[in-house]
């Protein structure tokens, strides 16, 4: 460039603030050939000016150069005030209703039926959405005489936020008073569902209301509609953003393109508009952050050489006292709000706010320094070499130990000086999930029982303190607290500490996938627990989706996911699904490298209780012979996991008539259950009824199985209330026993009481449903209600035949009762067909020795006799 | 985005120069592309939009997922490579037997305005070259801003310089080109 060039363009610059008698004064003090020139450029660029372009302000850099129109619609133009990405906006006034001066976005003259004038209308809509003080609002809208579409806004005369700031000095809280209203006006947009996606100083005008300043958040230019129908459509409705501005675009604008922007892209540039007004500059445009790492604004003012203009700006003595103020809290503030990785910011806009209130307030701030683990990561990829070299040999290896234990104790000394109150509680919350994990039977053993203490002090304390912590530490800790409840059969105390976890994780499901599909999961098994079975389906089949879509999502956990759902639709008598659930998770798995895993064993156990549902005993019992054996290889003999596949086990042999095998290995988990749960536990209280099942199908131990039951259900009672599953099981079990000691009323009285509980539980069409109405078919057989047992029996069947099939065992069982009644009834025919098809259908799916089929031929010889008569 | 595109925007990222020119070309033959149907579905008179043309090619040659640094370098080589269409089209048009019937481009984007917003390519892309001896920056200030459509700090963006910068040398510039352009 030539030196006289140079001095040209100075001049001119210089002269451009000048006016009248200054700029000739300084003109004259110039090279007269020099001057010359300079005068010639500066009349140029004044008879554009007179056009309606002025130089100088801040809008001046994209002004249009066509003459604006006289009149817009009914709108009179007064100036040209800028030029977006679309539209050019012109300062107007407005006669009629009311006389104010507004602000006019006018679609750009070849853009009209391009497809960017889709995009113009967009923000026109997304302004509409939107009410806030904080957004200029829009007035009207319309299309000009050549068919433009513009609209109308309010007019916003201000500065752009950091320049305000700069020139009326500002001090520190009323700069971040300012940044809380801008974050609670884009919370507002986001609210609607409109994310800015281009937050910088120049879309931040501050005015002056009342002698205070107030900020206003402008161009909704390229805003994204969350909600809108165009979405995905790739036109060139982005075409706007191509260039956004660098500085103060989050890292995902910069390098993922546009496909992937959401809310939290609006928190990095408002940690970015923050940091400069913090620092004096924009957090990237800076050489000490060529590493990509942001430095802490109180390092960066001291570092930075207009540090101290910076501070006198703030209205302080020096940039030492300005780190002061912003050392710590500020600088963590700073620092989550521009994290990286989008689950490390601030979830939204007013988290950011909520924060600088809490740091204007004196409270505690939620931002933290950066994580020991987040500190050695970075360790690890400044010194990738020395990482490098450390595994080639042992010596390097030691060498390379030394110098991250090193580097852990200095970060831990700057650590602890930084903010002892946040080691202490990542402490505190180390420990407490480690006690609660020992609490949840399913490691503590007998003192399980008495953690319900403990669980309840830490739900009153979750629910006092805690609010502070980051979500991702709440969720968890409100999860450990969650399931250990569950695991103690406490529902109703479990619920709401997962349903805000299920809340904290969809939060951060865009980051965090797995952990939502957890978090549902452990609100899956509540509910299942609760016998709440449609709400356990919802949860378990959002949490498969949340899995299944998740890129980060184990093979294994989305099997799991899978098998839990399954169990949950076996629960509810949706048989054909569950079995497609859990016969691709054996299948898959099996093959995989996961086999032989503790999922692996959970699929062999879901599908064998699936299996064992719809009749196929043998297949059931093969599975869950597999099943046991796993578990009892990986977590050893007396342990929750073997017991559960032991129960499934034992449950399809009794059903297969393999009364001795099956009341063995009940007995067993009976006392392995009062050892691991204790006596009045609910695991215990249904394996005893499990066992009375077998004791009563066998005439000799029918008093101990009376005995069985009724401790089962006192047990059960008590821990689950009178409307649970689980009762009515016991209660229709009972029945049964009643029946089967002739006690008619009795059996009555207990199926009246299941059929009760499972129409509400389970509704009219559940398998279960038929089983009470089936039983109490058979005590109203017994008092002589012939035409109300017939009319049971045949509802039941309807039910068996359209869940379970209409061969099953079930269906034929439930036949064979209506064959005797219709013999009561006189209908012998009717009797004898269906009293035969019950015999063949029993043998067929039980063999021609099993209890029931003899008890059908038994009907049959029966009904000959009363024939006979 | 074109895998051998990705390759020539990360070279020229590392400030290799065959690549910065093949990328110019890529870009100068879809923009040429993209200028030819857009006066074929246009009527007569009809203006191009150098700023249209550069975000179409931009969307039809990269795509939106673009990392920054390579938008960059696709911007510096679109927006000289728009400056060449147009002034292929305007020394085609003045080569015409019929004479007289020169590409008009709507001039918006820069203040070089005469009266109805229109300038004389030619006569600009002679001034640029003027200008490209005494400050090759002001130059790329121009191309960015007027043929590639860049506001100010995106242009300092591409530049690497900063915005204030580009303010003044715009300011400069446009006065510069008024001067002589109404001259």
């Amino acid at each position: 460039m030539s030196r006289q060039t140079v001095d040209e363009q100075e001049l001119f610059l210089d002269c451009l603030e000048l006016s009248g008698p200054d700029r000739a004064a300084r003109l004259a003090r110039a090279d007269a050939e020099v001057a010359a020139r300079v005068g010639r450029l500066l009349r140029a660029h004044d008879a554009a000016a007179a056009r309606g372009m002025t130089l100088g302000s801040a809008v001046d850099d994209t002004q249009s150069a066509a003459a604006p129109p006289a009149s817009i619609g009914p709108y009179r133009i007064l100036e040209a005030l800028g030029e977006g990405g679309m539209g050019e906006v012109f300062l107007a006034a407005q006669e009629e209703p009311v006389r104010r001066v507004v602000a006019i976005k006018l679609l750009k003259p070849w853009l009209a039926g391009s497809s960017l004038a889709a995009r113009f209308e967009a923000e026109r809509q997304a302004l509409a959405l939107m009410s806030h003080p904080g957004i200029a609002r829009i007035l009207d809208a319309g299309r000009s005489d050549d068919g433009r579409p513009y609209f109308v806004m309010e007019y916003v005369p201000g500065l752009p936020i950091t320049r305000y700031c700069r020139e009326n000095r500002l001090d520190l809280p009323t700069r971040l008073s300012l940044l809380r209203d801008v974050c609670a006006a884009v919370q507002h947009a986001h609210f609607k569902g409109v994310i800015h996606r281009d937050l910088k100083p120049s879309n931040i005008l501050v005015t002056d209301i009342d002698g205070s300043p107030a900020a206003r958040v402008i161009d909704f230019g390229i805003a994204k509609m969350l909600l809108a129908q165009d979405e995905g459509r790739p036109d060139h409705t982005r075409a706007g953003m191509v260039m956004g501005t660098p500085d103060y675009m989050s890292p995902e604008q910069a390098t993922a393109g546009a496909e992937d922007i959401d809310t939290r892209t609006d928190v990095w540039s408002l940690g970015a508009v923050l940091y400069e007004l913090l620092t004096g500059a924009p957090p990237k445009a800076r050489p000490d952050t060529a590493d990509g790492e942001t430095s802490r604004p109180s390092r960066r003012v001291v570092a930075a050489e207009d540090g101290t203009r910076h501070a006198a700006e703030c209205g302080l003595a020096d940039a030492r006292q300005l780190a002061r103020l912003l050392q710590d809290e500020l600088d963590w503030i700073c620092l989550k709000a521009l994290a990286r990785e989008r689950g490390d910011r601030y979830a939204s806009p007013a988290d950011l706010a909520a924060d600088l209130g809490h740091h204007l307030s004196g409270e505690p701030v939620a931002a933290r320094p950066p994580s020991l683990a987040y500190s050695a990561r970075k360790y690890v990829r400044r010194h990738r070499v020395v990482v490098a070299v450390g595994v080639t040999t042992l010596g390097a290896l030691v060498v390379f130990s030394a110098m991250v234990s090193q580097h852990a104790r200095e970060l831990r000394v700057e650590r602890d000086r930084a903010s002892a109150e946040a080691a202490l509680a990542r402490r505190v919350t180390a420990f407490t999930a480690q006690l609660f994990d020992q609490a949840s039977p399913s490691s503590a053993g007998a003192a399980a029982i008495t953690a319900r203490e403990l669980l309840d002090a830490a739900t009153r304390q979750l629910r006092g303190r805690g609010r502070s912590d980051p979500p991702d530490v709440r969720a968890a800790l409100l999860e450990s607290v969650g399931n250990a409840y569950v695991g103690l059969g406490l529902y109703p105390e479990a619920e709401p500490l997962l349903r805000e976890a299920v809340t904290l994780r969809r939060a951060e499901a865009a980051d965090r996938p797995a952990a939502l599909g957890t978090s549902l999961q452990s609100s899956a098994r509540l509910a299942l627990g609760a016998g709440d079975f449609a709400r356990a389906e919802a949860l378990g089949r959002e949490a498969l989706t949340v899995l299944e879509t998740s890129a980060t999502a184990s093979t294994a956990e989305r099997h799991a996911a899978r098998l839990d759902l399954a169990e949950t639709l076996r629960r509810a008598g949706k048989l054909d699904e569950a079995a497609a659930l859990a016969v691709t998770a054996v299948d898959v798995l099996g093959r995989s490298s996961d086999a032989g895993s503790d999922v692996h064993a959970l699929a062999l156990y879901t599908l064998g209780r699936i299996r064992a549902a719809q009749g196929q005993l043998d297949a059931a019992i093969a599975l869950l012979e597999q099943a046991v054996e796993r578990r009892q290889a990986m977590y050893g003999d007396s342990n929750v996991w073997t017991n559960e596949a032991k129960n499934g086990l034992a449950d399809a042999l009794y059903l297969r008539g393999d009364l001795g095998r099956s009341e063995g290995l009940y007995r067993e988990l009976v006392a392995s259950n009062e050892e691991i749960f204790g006596d009045d536990h609910q695991e215990t209280g249904i394996v005893l009824s499990n066992l009375a099942n077998v004791l009563g199908d066998q005439p000799e131990k029918r008093a101990e199985a009376a005995a069985a039951y009724r401790r089962a259900a006192r047990i059960v009672r008590a821990r689950l209330g009178p409307m649970s599953p689980e009762t009515a099981t016991i209660e229709n079990n009972l029945g049964s026993l009643m029946l089967a000691t002739r006690d008619w009323h009795g059996a009555e009285q207990a199926y009246r009481e299941a059929l009760r509980i499972r129409l509400v539980v389970l509704g009219t069409e559940h398998p279960e449903t038929a089983a009470a109405q089936m039983g109490l078919a058979l005590a109203l057989n017994k008092l002589g209600d012939f035409p109300t047992a017939r009319s049971l029996l045949e509802q039941a069947i309807a039910v068996f035949e359209a869940r379970l099939g209409a061969a099953h065992w079930r269906t034929a069982n439930a036949r064979r009762y209506l064959g005797t009644v219709l013999t009561n009834l006189r209908l012998y025919d009717d009797a004898r067909a269906t009293l035969d098809r019950a015999h063949a259908d029993l043998a067929a799916a039980l063999g021609p020795d099993h209890p029931r089929t003899r008890s059908a031929a038994t009907a049959l010889e029966e009904l000959a006799a009363a024939r006979a008569r | 985005m074109r895998g051998d595109l990705t390759q020539l925007l990360d070279r020229a990222a590392d400030g290799d120069a065959s690549a910065r020119d093949a990328l110019f070309a890529e870009a100068y033959d879809e923009l040429r592309k993209l200028a030819r149907s857009s006066m074929r579905r246009e009527s007569p008179g009809h203006t191009l939009q150098p700023t249209a043309l550069v975000n179409e090619a931009y969307l039809r040659l990269l795509g939106p997922d673009v990392r920054w640094e390579n938008r960059r370098h696709f911007f510096g080589a679109a927006a000289q490579a728009m400056r060449r269409v147009l002034v292929d089209r305007a020394r085609r048009r003045d080569a015409d037997k019929r004479g007289g019937d020169l590409e008009r481009v709507s001039l918006t984007q820069v203040d070089v305005a005469t009266e109805d917003a229109q300038v004389d390519v030619l006569a600009l892309d002679a001034l640029l070259a003027e200008l490209e001896g005494v400050n090759p920056r002001l130059v790329r200030t121009i191309e960015l801003r007027y043929f590639g459509g860049l506001d100010i700090e995106a242009t300092a963006g591409v530049l690497g310089v900063a915005p204030a910068t580009v303010k003044r040398d715009w300011a400069y510039a446009r006065a510069w080109l008024l001067e002589r352009l109404s001259g």
